[in-house]
């Protein structure tokens, strides 16, 4: 398995787009959480609710940081034997499920350390400021990681899923970052209700909402409001994901042969 | 011993039937040449026999295992152009080992294989290659890399010169010296000629003619065109 990893990272590591989209995916909100971690000359400030609640936009940065460079990657590694037309091959040296799992373990370990990087490096710069993660919120700090690692790794599940589907690095892409930056920022009032079951952190909160009861802070959104979704529809929405994981790609397998 | 068997298999798309009830047993040690005219599904019933397609209905089997199984088996060459354009040609034979989960490949190994295949070790990207230059890299990534009891071929000719042609007969001829069963698709059946032990022609998703080809003295496009002609003049009448 490692050498399937290692022959995915080939594939991946000399391409230029996927890196170029990451520098400014990451640029803006790492732009952002340098600003915000000192809320009174931030731009922002309006977003940010009451005093306290500050501390909320330094993390939503670095969670957002920590699922951008999954999203990216996960679209790529998924979607990259389309793109070369090397499905056929590459699925019949490896294996389809080896290959598969392959992917899913590169984009995983890349959303861990992704996830360690930025929210390590975003506590730091919290303290170094002065306000921020590293502030105020030392002691939640694994608990954040765990939840932040979770989603990281379900962004890029996701993402790499949707390219292998839509045969698409660039579209799925682009799905992807209107669902997990564009929609919640533009609709957050209006679809509130609706936004909840968009926020992948969401699902992933909700599901497991009784272990992480003493999150509440750290799931406030400033653009969305309080973010855990209930449990009993949040277990329907992870069935969903499971059935998304694992039943859409065969069906498109079956439906659309790899060349 | 029977390497690849099919019995009564069938292929739809969309409504199209591409296979239609086909039956073939290929041998331990053939090389055989898939002819047939364009769209008749040549690359379906490779892909069927591969398990990257699925079929509709009727059975095949690769070692007497269902398709895929033995994959570490079969070598196989598709009909695109799919090699890693961002990566130097050393890195594509990287993939392609590593992706077999075979040890990476050492620099002597690497200019070895890139030697038999006419290309320098070179740290520029494939994307910068000529097409013939890409399809002999992808050649080499298909068949050089793992010794394999089957190898499949799908049009391997298409993007070569005349040397590379003639490199690729010796490598068959090579390959059929060490006991290696070879099932190729292809139109251009004359540059085979004496190397091809048999040939079946596809046509209306079946097989239409099977005939050896190792004593024929006449080009096997002939051949080819009488089998496909009587073929059809026989299910006329």
């Amino acid at each position: 398995m490692i050498k399937n990893i290692h022959a995915e990272w080939i594939k991946l590591r000399r391409q230029t787009a996927p890196w170029v989209v990451l520098l400014f995916a990451v640029a803006l909100p790492l732009a952002t959480l340098l600003n915000a971690s000192n809320p009174a000359s931030s731009v922002f400030d309006p977003l940010l609710g009451a005093e306290g609640r500050s501390v909320s936009y330094a993390l939503i940065n670095s969670t957002m940081l920590s699922r951008i460079m999954p999203l990216v990657i996960g679209c790529w590694v998924g979607g990259v034997d389309w793109g070369f037309q090397t499905a056929g091959m590459a699925a019949h040296w490896a294996g389809r499920g080896r290959m598969a799992l392959a992917k899913a373990a590169l984009v995983a370990l890349f959303s861990i350390g992704c996830t360690l990087v930025v929210l390590l490096g975003s506590w730091l710069i919290g303290c170094w400021r002065g306000r921020g993660i590293g502030h105020s919120l030392p002691p939640l700090l694994p608990a954040q990681l765990a939840i932040c690692l979770a989603t990281a790794i379900w962004v890029g599940w996701a993402t790499m899923a949707l390219a292998y589907c839509l045969r698409s690095r660039l579209v799925a892409c682009l799905i992807g970052v209107v669902w997990l930056m564009v929609l919640p920022v533009m609709l957050s009032d209006l679809l509130a209700p609706i936004i909840k079951w968009i926020e992948p952190m969401n699902w992933l909160g909700g599901f497991v909402n009784p272990a992480f009861a003493n999150l509440n802070d750290l799931t406030f959104v400033a653009v969305r409001g309080r973010a855990l979704a209930p449990d009993a529809p949040s277990v329907a929405v992870l069935l969903a994901t499971a059935a998304f994981f694992c039943f859409l790609p065969w069906l498109m397998d079956r439906r659309r042969e790899l060349r | 011993m029977e390497i690849i068997q099919a019995k009564g298999l069938s292929k739809n798309y969309h409504g199209r039937m591409i296979l239609d009830g086909l039956s073939l047993s290929i041998n331990s040690g053939e090389v055989v040449a898939l002819a047939a005219p364009n769209g008749a599904g040549k690359t379906t019933l490779l892909r069927l026999i591969l398990g990257l397609a699925h079929p509709t209905a009727g059975l095949v089997s690769t070692f007497g295992n269902t398709p895929g199984i033995d994959h570490q088996r079969i070598n196989y060459l598709c009909e695109e152009l799919a090699v890693f354009p961002h990566n130097s040609a050393a890195g594509n034979l990287q993939i392609s080992a590593l992706s077999r989960t075979r040890p990476a490949l050492d620099s002597p190994s690497i200019d070895t294989i890139l030697r038999a295949v006419s290309l320098k070790n070179s740290r520029r990207s494939v994307g910068r290659f000529s097409l013939g230059m890409k399809r002999r890299l992808q050649l080499a990534m298909a068949v050089l890399i793992n010794p394999a009891d089957l190898i499949i071929l799908d049009e391997p000719t298409n993007g070569l010169d005349i040397d590379g042609v003639l490199w690729l007969l010796a490598l068959i001829k090579d390959l059929t010296t060490v006991g290696a069963t070879l099932l190729m698709a292809t139109h251009s059946l004359n540059d085979f000629q004496g190397v091809i032990s048999r040939c079946l022609v596809l046509d209306r998703g079946q097989i239409a003619a099977d005939f050896r080809t190792i004593d024929a003295e006449a080009p096997l496009t002939e051949l080819y065109q009488q089998a496909l002609a009587g073929s059809r003049a026989g299910v006329q009448s």
